[in-house]
């Protein structure tokens, strides 16, 4: 660039990085850009390579994380699947008939996806573990809004109709538990449907000739 | 490449003249000086997108992250990845919590008008991680895409133009620059995220069925937030495959056109109206909007 060119453009010689400075930060693109690779490559719902997410996790992961840089960027939005669906969630005292806590309820934008984003988080789970700690704290933090200190938490799955059926389906219960404070403790009780916690085992019918000992 | 006035002619890796050496195509891409008013522009963007993306966390701020709030401290740092950090994990009390996001908000109000800028863009991006690390459950694409565009204008003279910075510089006497090689150190940061975060977004889509078949534009209009066609889905099944294709497609052209500089500024100023659109289609308008403003340095429009 000449200097009629760097004066045109109102650029000093004091605003050139000088080749030490230059040098640092090519360094330090070339870290974050491997960094950035790394960060897709091992947040992708695949989940991670051992090597890569050693890695990352050893080297980059202290820096972009904090940031909150340390991300995959894999929006797929839907791919149609169950878990793609929108989550409600659903809060009234414990054994009541009354009229339910809805989150989000009519709220609209950005902070009903926050809400709904919560939502599926204890029905899905997460990468650690399902929701039910989630769940925990959402029950908790209901107590003062419905004024008790025993609450039943739902959440419920609302209907993805499929293009040959649009008018079918209906919301889905997905997650059921009550939370309940006792003394100082807040307790979990998970309503798990039976088929879960004791699937039936059916005796299988005896072959012919088989002979009774 | 040239450099002039407010305009912007943005060099990439392939844009080859001559006989470069890869030192000097890099030094080309991340050094050369550039003007300061597109770094101006997405700073008020990125600024306006802060401010309507925390506003979402006003109402239910201390119901998610009070002293008796839904999101437990414990429940939050369980659930953020191992070196995640939150400002808010030190703030007890409804009082703190609030004072913390109204800091946020000043931070972001800041950014839009160019005051302190750099350190404003700074002060942004750390609270804003912070409020996500917070609650990592609640976050959604456009709080990445909004972190991202936050460390990018860190990088450089974000408030060399258009701002409240440059109207104290001149009146203090001081002659205001028009390019800076900082600038373009942020302009290629924003120009390399751009390609990867769509690039990234693309692979996740193409994962799935839907996006092949042609069926995730119907699955997209069931979400809440988005426009739902599916009226007009149910009226023509190549309307929906052709919505669905046409997405992807339009990701392809960006992430591989904007490297090109016979490319770049027309895909960038189709990407203006495109990505917007794209996210009021999937329910995510302020993605939309985002990705939007990574386009914006691109399609040259001073």
């Amino acid at each position: 660039m000449s200097r009629d060119t760097r004066a045109d453009e109102g650029l000093n010689r004091s605003d050139e990085p000088q080749d030490a400075v230059r040098a640092g930060v090519t360094v330090a693109l070339a870290a974050y850009l491997i960094g950035l690779v790394l960060a897709i490559a091992t947040n992708s719902m695949s989940g991670p390579s051992a090597l890569l997410g050693t890695v990352k996790s050893r080297i980059f992961s202290p820096v972009l994380a904090p940031a909150w840089l340390d991300l995959g960027y894999d929006h797929r939005f839907s791919y149609g699947l169950d878990e793609d669906a929108d989550h409600e969630i659903e809060l009234m005292p414990h054994g009541s008939d009354g009229e339910p806590l809805q989150l989000p309820g009519p709220i609209a934008g950005e902070r009903s996806a926050r809400w709904r984003r919560l939502a599926r988080t204890i029905a899905v789970g997460g990468v650690d573990g399902d929701g039910s700690t989630v769940a925990a704290g959402v029950g908790r933090g209901g107590f003062a809004r419905l004024e008790t200190a025993d609450v039943d938490l739902r959440v419920f799955r609302l209907p993805q109709p499929e293009r040959a059926a649009p008018a079918s389906g209906a919301a889905e219960q997905v997650y059921a538990a009550r939370v309940r404070r006792v003394a100082d403790d807040v307790q979990l009780i998970r309503d798990e449907p039976r088929g879960e916690v004791a699937p039936l085992v059916r005796p299988q019918p005896r072959a012919a000739g088989e002979g009774s000992r | 490449m040239s450099v002039s006035g407010s305009g912007s002619v943005r060099s990439t890796p392939f844009d080859k003249t001559g006989s470069e050496t890869v030192g000097e195509i890099w030094t080309r891409f991340w050094f050369t000086p550039a003007p300061l008013r597109p770094l101006a522009a997405v700073r008020i963007l990125t600024g306006i997108l802060g401010l309507l993306l925390a506003w979402s966390y006003a109402d239910d701020l201390l119901v998610w992250f009070g002293p008796d709030g839904m999101i437990p401290r414990d429940v939050a740092a369980a659930w953020r990845p191992r070196w995640g950090a939150s400002l808010y994990d030190a703030a007890a009390t409804s009082a703190s919590i609030t004072a913390l996001f109204a800091a946020t908000l000043l931070a972001f109000a800041c950014v839009v008008v160019g005051l302190c800028s750099r350190l404003a863009a700074v002060a942004a991006a750390v609270l804003w991680a912070s409020l996500l690390h917070r609650g990592p459950m609640l976050a959604g694409p456009a709080d990445d895409c909004l972190s991202v565009l936050l460390w990018c204008l860190a990088a450089g003279p974000c408030g060399g133009d258009l701002s409240l910075d440059r109207v104290i510089a001149t009146r203090r006497g001081r002659v205001p620059r028009a390019c800076s090689p900082w600038a373009q150190l942020s302009l290629g940061l924003l120009h390399t995220h751009a390609s990867a975060i769509t690039l990234a977004a693309l692979l996740a889509q193409l994962k799935g069925d839907a996006w092949w078949n042609g069926t995730a534009a119907w699955w997209l209009a069931s979400r809440a937030g988005a426009i739902d066609l599916r009226g007009a889905y149910l009226g023509s099944e190549y309307l929906m495959n052709l919505v669905t294709h046409a997405i992807v497609a339009f990701e392809i052209l960006f992430a591989a056109g904007i490297w090109f500089a016979a490319t770049r500024r027309t895909v960038a100023r189709i990407a203006l109206v495109a990505w917007p659109m794209i996210g009021l289609l999937a329910g995510e308008p302020l993605w939309g909007l985002a990705m939007a403003i990574f386009a914006v340095p691109l399609a040259d429009l001073t």
